[in-house]
Order: C-alpha cells, then structure tokens, then sequence
C-alpha cells in the first residue's frame, strides 16, 4: 500500500511516497524498517507507543491503534509536528 | 387620477400591506426584511437585520440573498410606496409570501421600533472593497464585519508576512503583528512584507511600513517582543483570531494554551522544506467545536528530530502558500462562511502538487480542552521543548 513519509523522516526514505506490505498498521511499520532501517524508532517508542509529535492516518482518518486491520489499498499518511513559519 | 396613483391603487389591491409592528413580528418569526432605499438612505438608519438591496439591484442579487422562495419577505422604504413596486416585482420572480410595509421607515420611526444606523462604507472604501461588495457571501455587512475585526499574527515572517498583506488588503480592521526580530537578508526569499533596504530593522516596522502603504485606513498594532506566560494574555485580549505563523514550537504551544484558554480561534500553519499543514485549532467553537493542537501533538519533537528551517531550508514560495490559507481561513472565520478547517488539517506536499485532507480527532481526556477540564495553567515552554526524545 502506499505510505506517505513525513518531510523530517524523508532522509530515511529518500521519498514522500513508499510501498509497504502488511496486514495492520503495525506490520506496515514494521516492513518499512524492514527496507528503511531505523525509521520505526522515530514513530513508535520503546514501550511501542506512537511517539506524541507523529500521527497516522487511514485514508484520511486519525488512528491511533497499531493493530488497525489494513487493506493494500488503503493509503497511510504519517504526519509529524513541523515547527517551520 | 394620476396614472402614478392608478398604478399604486392597483398594487395595494394585489400586494399585502403589513404595519412596522407586524413586519417586527413576522422578522422574528424568521421572515427576511428587506430595506430597498437608496444607500444613502439606509446609512441615516434601517430595521436591526434588515437586508439592505436597494431597488436597482433587487431583482439581480435577491436570488443569491433569498435563495428559498417560499421564506416571507418584507419590502420596506421611506414612505412604503416603493416597497410596494418592489414587492410586486419580488412576487413575480416567484416568492409566495411578499409583503409592504405600510408607511415605510418613516412610521417605523414614529412607532417607536429599534433603529440600527448602519456601518457606512464611504466612497474610497467601496471602491477599494467594490469585488468583495458585490458578493453576496461578503457584502456590505461582511465587509463592515471585516473593517471591524480585529486578528493578531504570531509572527511576521514567512507565514505571517503574505497573511498580513492579504488581511491588510481585505481590509480587516485592526491587524497585531507580534515579532521581536530584526530583518535578516536570508529572511527576502520569502518573507515579503520586508525590503532589502530594510535590513537590520524590526520586523513590526518594516511590516508596519509595507502594511499601511497598501491600506493606510487598516490599523497596525505592532508588539516587538517575545510571547511568554507572562505578557500573552494581555496581547492576546480582544483579538478575534490568533493566527500562528511562529517558527518555534515553544511559540506554538504557548499560544495554543493561551487561544484554549481565551476561546479564541488559532489558525495554525507549519512548513518545512517542500511540505506545509494548515488547520484551525477551536475547542470552544460554539457548534462542531475540534480539537487543540495539544489534541494532536500532545508533545513535541525532540530538538533533535525537528530541525527548524535555518537548519533545513524552505521553498521560498511555500509559507506564501500556506499563509494565504491561513489568510482565507482567517477571512472565513471572521465572516463566518463556508467550512472552517475546524477538526481537519490541509497537507501540502508542493513537490507532487498535491493536499490531503487529514480528519483531526479530539482528545477528550486532553490536559488543556478535555472534557470537564479547568486550564491547567502555562508551563516552562523552553523547558516543555527541550526535552530530548523519550
């Protein structure tokens, strides 16, 4: 499914937009530290917690649950707080 | 008999008259009065809510003002002679409930019934707003509402510098320009307000200058300090909108907690790089209230994972996007019309040319505009920020 990477994560991926597999939206997170090592840590904390300045959405709604069931064609956003002004 | 008195003989046997007191009545119960005199006229006094559609636009605009035909429309004037023409020609573009007002504005006067003199947009004014006069959506009293507002900017750099400008422009009345920098030559690839002439000034002067030689009747408040717990509160007092074009997140947060606190809307907007958000932070909207920008960034990034656009550039055209809708969602707010980007967040990645639209949830159980909540009180906001990744 495609997956759009937030400016500040962009040196991880080299793209805005990237293919992930995956059947929730923790197995998608998961594929993409599979292909972009390191990237999962920035989002997901170590007591495996969405970090509070990322948030996902699914086809345009918030989620916060990483056991969210997702379809290949559904399209997730990560978003994270810019600063910039 | 006069062919003029024939003629008014014969409307006042088709078209219903209705005294001052009854068309009062009837304006309560939902009916639309509207005021067909001159412009002139109507700027001595009219009816509180009366419309405002002189005769020589009646038939043009009346669509757009009253879409709904079967809703009662009262015709008024000076002496209910020309309401009376005015209603025949409203009955005949298919309104089934039109009514004159029997001694028009002058026995409405006589009668004792409440007299609203109305804003007057003099001859200069209707020139420079003529576009926005001629939309219903905006109008005189949209405008009147515009020259009487008052929005304060956090900020006067890339964000704030094309939101000033346009708000400047739309003629919003009273515009607070908050910034305690100097202009910086790297700062001209895209903060516009400022000249290369005026570098090393203050920002708010250089502002201020540009500001009043597009629109000299808009009043510029200028604040050349840094937002803090301390003084916030009192710049904020009386603004009608905050919109945040800051460039810290310690800037953000405090003037989150402030607008939570004094109810007022924030109209957000962030850029990096290719990429900028927008959206309106406002719990306390009186219908579909959203979240707070605490809602959805409960924290912020550490330093580290945030590297601000000193350290990571910015397409210089890119704040001038998302300030101007910044700028419409400011104007909107102020009119209140269309659909606010209460509860949803713009994304705009200009590289692919593309937004999404991104559906905000509130946090019920959020420390500062949660359910039941009282204001926590402001923090230690360099503190808050500096906090490295958890």
């Amino acid at each position: 499914m495609n997956v759009l990477i937030p400016a500040p994560l962009r040196s991880y991926t080299g793209h805005r937009r990237v293919e992930a597999v995956g059947s929730s939206l923790a197995e998608v997170l998961t594929d993409l530290d599979r292909q972009f090592p390191g990237i999962r840590f920035r989002m997901i904390n170590e007591q495996e917690r969405m970090r509070p300045h990322i948030r996902f959405f699914v086809n345009g709604a918030q989620t916060f649950d990483l056991s969210l069931p997702l379809r290949s064609t559904d399209e997730v956003v990560i978003v994270q707080a810019l600063s910039g002004g | 008999m006069k062919a003029r008195e024939r003629l008014v003989a014969e409307l006042r046997m088709r078209i219903p008259e209705i005294s001052p007191k009854e068309a009062l009545a009837l304006q309560a119960r939902g009916a639309t009065l509207i005021d067909v005199r001159e412009s002139d006229e109507i700027a001595q006094g009219t009816a509180p809510g009366a419309l405002a559609l002189g005769r020589g636009f009646l038939e043009l605009r009346i669509e757009e003002a009253v879409p709904d035909l079967g809703r009662a429309i009262v015709a008024m004037c000076g002496t209910g002679l020309r309401s009376l023409f005015a209603a025949e020609n409203l009955t005949r573009l298919g309104y089934e409930s039109v009514y004159s007002m029997a001694g028009g504005f002058a026995r409405w006067k006589v009668d004792g019934l409440p007299v609203e003199v109305p804003f007057a947009l003099g001859g200069p004014a209707r020139e420079r707003y003529a576009r926005h006069l001629m939309m219903p959506e905006v109008g005189e009293a949209g405008q009147t509402k515009l020259l009487r507002s008052k929005v304060l900017l956090v900020g006067a750099g890339g964000l704030g510098s094309p939101a000033a400008y346009y708000l400047t422009a739309a003629g919003v009345g009273t515009l607070g320009l908050v910034d305690h920098d100097v202009v910086e030559r790297s700062n001209l690839q895209r903060q516009i307000l400022h000249t290369d002439a005026r570098v090393g000034t203050s920002k708010v002067a250089s502002a201020r200058q540009t500001l009043e030689a597009l629109n000299p009747t808009v009043k510029i408040v200028g604040y050349e300090t840094r937002l803090s717990s301390a003084n916030i509160e009192q710049v904020l007092a009386g603004y009608d909108v905050v919109v945040d074009g800051s460039d810290n997140f310690p800037t953000r947060y405090l003037v989150n907690d402030a607008c939570v606190k004094m109810g007022v809307p924030n109209v957000h907007g962030a850029v990096y790089r290719f990429e900028g958000q927008v959206s309106v932070f406002w719990p306390a909207r009186p219908q579909r209230s959203g979240p707070c920008y605490r809602c959805l960034f409960p924290e912020p990034p550490s330093p580290e994972d945030a590297p601000s656009c000193a350290e990571v550039g910015v397409l210089g055209v890119l704040p001038g996007v998302i300030g101007l809708l910044q700028a419409t969602e400011t104007i909107k707010l102020l009119l209140g019309i269309g659909d606010p980007l209460v509860g949803r967040m713009l994304y705009y990645d200009a590289l692919r040319g593309s937004f999404s639209e991104l559906a905000l949830e509130r946090d019920p159980a959020c420390r500062y505009c949660g359910d039941g909540r009282s204001f926590p009180g402001y923090i230690d906001y360099e503190r808050f920020c500096a906090r490295p990744a958890e």
